[in-house]
């Protein structure tokens, strides 16, 4: 299989999959012997910069794989919903969140031209990696990474807003209301390119003020604190 | 990966503080919340006075008190002495003017503000200049509150969570007119309660309802939208997010009507916030009598466990069956 992408569920995915027995390609390997049979794309697309247009980043090694596995083509459902991320395609969707390993459930999805077999073979993947897999409606994030991803941004604005101290803000959902993170460590955990990617695909698809990323965010990726991957997010990481 | 995260002092919020606590405290109102904080406050080691204006609503306070104490020493949290010498430190009083020699009163009344106006200027009245008057409030705003006081600058907000004896966390709220020395004790006396204290500033849902709020208005967002039905979208947070509550079991324990009167106080102190507008969903469902648990008819049915599919289970069965597996077939958003 080809695993394409970045950030936090990127890594995790591929070493889920090596772990798993699979043996794992980077999307410009020349295809030696047996053709892959699953192609997944993590792409996370360019951070917005200055309120431009947003950069999707090419689809192509992905897409190109996807096609060489008879259209067995996985995408991120991050950056975009599948219909806008693969519009008439035979992809399938897909969204997680780091982290991974603690997740039980991957959510999948999948549009009227999705692959039967690329469908088929994301359940068996997944299932392959121990997971349960549910079908929803396509959405950016779908339904964990959007609820989620507002939460965090939630956590973002009331930070800008001098509301609570990082710690305390963290403190508050855990203890308060049993989150099982505090947001602004979960947002560095996923990674704050993944959040906004999330955000910027919602704010792009329902054209909805309800989804405009705190400044606290879209300013922690314009200084490259991009969370622990980094060694910077909310809270700063040493080794 | 051996990542570790720097505790940084200035960052560090609030939690490490040190600042003393009060030794007589007065509790106005004996329903279950002021209750619970006489509980925690007799247990600290204060003396507690308990005011509520209701003579029979003061006796089950004390009670309630009792008993929790009882609880607690039948559980092992405390010893059978610990629990009786609390038991001791507790006096129900009868009239606000009792509370003169009170350095902290925590006012948990109803969630009217003409009441809570009216206390407040009643009990700057009796205590001394330097008592601290603190609101348990969770939907008004604490400079509001204390709008009514002589000295807002002694007037903080002591946000518990219930069951107040069992969660951990206090959010100490500081009002547009809060004085650090007001919010320093009523830290120092959260901790010495065994909470874990966070400040938060004056605004709709101080800081955890506030950051909270997506939680539930996303997930009906997804529910209108018809992503996915709201099994899964419990099913979801709950073992793909580590939730240990979805958010419909959640609205459901904590009645629909009140989700939905919170949502509506949110978007209105907000101005129309729209991150916070009220859902419709709720509105039909309250319009419907469907509040939740205590209706007897939730607002959702009885969570059906088992709607994703287990690793390995019929694969190939799957591959066909576009949209029609469990879980696919609400999953696929067109059937709720």
């Amino acid at each position: 299989m080809v695993i394409s992408g970045a950030g936090a569920l990127f890594e995790e995915l591929h070493a889920a999959a090596e772990q798993a027995g699979y043996e794992v390609r980077p999307p410009h390997a020349p295809s030696a012997g047996v053709l892959p049979s699953l192609a997944i794309d993590c792409g996370l697309g360019q951070l917005r910069g200055g309120g431009g247009a947003r950069e999707h980043a090419p689809l192509e090694p992905a897409q190109a794989a996807g096609a060489a596995t008879g259209g067995a083509l996985l995408l991120l459902c991050a950056r975009g919903s599948l219909s806008a991320l693969d519009p008439g395609g035979s992809a399938v969707g897909f969204h997680a969140l780091a982290p991974f390993a603690q997740s039980r459930i991957v959510e999948l999805t999948r549009s009227e031209s999705s692959s039967p077999v690329a469908a088929a073979r994301a359940e068996r993947f997944f299932n392959a990696l121990g997971k349960h897999v549910v079908w929803v409606g396509d959405a950016p994030g779908l339904v964990l990474g959007r609820i989620v991803c507002q939460v965090i941004n939630e956590a973002s604005f009331a930070l800008g807003e001098g509301v609570g101290a990082p710690r305390d803000i963290d403190l508050g959902m855990v203890l308060g209301v049993g989150h099982p993170r505090g947001p602004l460590e979960w947002a560095d955990m996923i990674g704050v390119q993944h959040v906004l990617a999330v955000l910027g695909a919602l704010c792009d698809e329902y054209r909805e003020e309800r989804y405009r990323p705190a400044p606290a965010l879209t300013r922690l990726a314009a200084a490259g604190r991009l969370g622990r991957s980094a060694g910077a997010g909310f809270f700063d990481y040493v080794r | 990966m051996a990542l570790r995260r720097v505790e940084d002092e200035d960052g560090a919020g609030t939690a490490g503080r040190e600042a003393r606590a009060a030794e007589i405290i007065g509790v106005v109102g004996a329903g279950t919340m002021g209750a619970g904080i006489a509980q925690l406050a007799a247990r600290a080691g204060a003396q507690t006075l308990l005011y509520d204006p209701v003579a029979d609503a003061l006796e089950l306070g004390a009670h309630k008190v009792r008993d929790g104490l009882s609880k607690e020493a039948a559980k092992g949290r405390i010893t059978a002495e610990q629990a009786g010498a609390a038991g001791e430190r507790l006096q129900t009083v009868s009239h606000v003017r009792e509370l003169s020699a009170c350095e902290l009163v925590i006012e948990a009344a109803p969630e009217r503000i003409e009441l809570k106006h009216e206390l407040f200027a009643l009990l700057c009245e009796v205590v001394g200049e330097h008592c601290v008057l603190a609101t348990n409030t969770s939907s008004l705003l604490v400079s509001a509150v204390a709008s009514a006081a002589t000295r807002p600058q002694r007037v903080v907000g002591m946000h518990f969570f219930n069951p107040a004896p069992l969660m951990a966390l206090l959010e100490v709220v500081a009002g547009e007119q809060s004085g650090e020395e007001a919010l320093a004790l009523a830290e120092g006396t959260g901790r010495a309660m065994g909470k874990t204290v966070i400040r938060a500033a004056d605004g709709p849902g101080f800081l955890v309802n506030r950051c909270n709020r997506p939680f539930g208005l996303e997930a009906l967002r997804l529910l209108q939208e018809r992503i996915a039905p709201l099994e899964t979208i419990d099913q979801v947070c709950r073992m793909a997010g580590g939730f240990p509550m979805g958010p419909f079991e959640l609205m459901d324990l904590v009645g629909v009507d009140t989700g939905f009167e919170v949502s509506k106080s949110f978007f209105a102190q907000s101005f129309g916030e729209p991150r916070w507008r009220p859902s419709a969903i709720t509105a039909r469902y309250v319009a419907a009598g469907r509040l939740g648990r205590k209706s007897g008819r939730a607002g959702r049915g009885r969570c059906r466990r088992g709607q994703a599919r287990a690793p390995r289970e019929r694969p190939r069965a799957a591959a066909g069956g576009r949209g029609r597996g469990r879980g696919g077939d609400l999953g696929r958003g067109r059937a709720v």
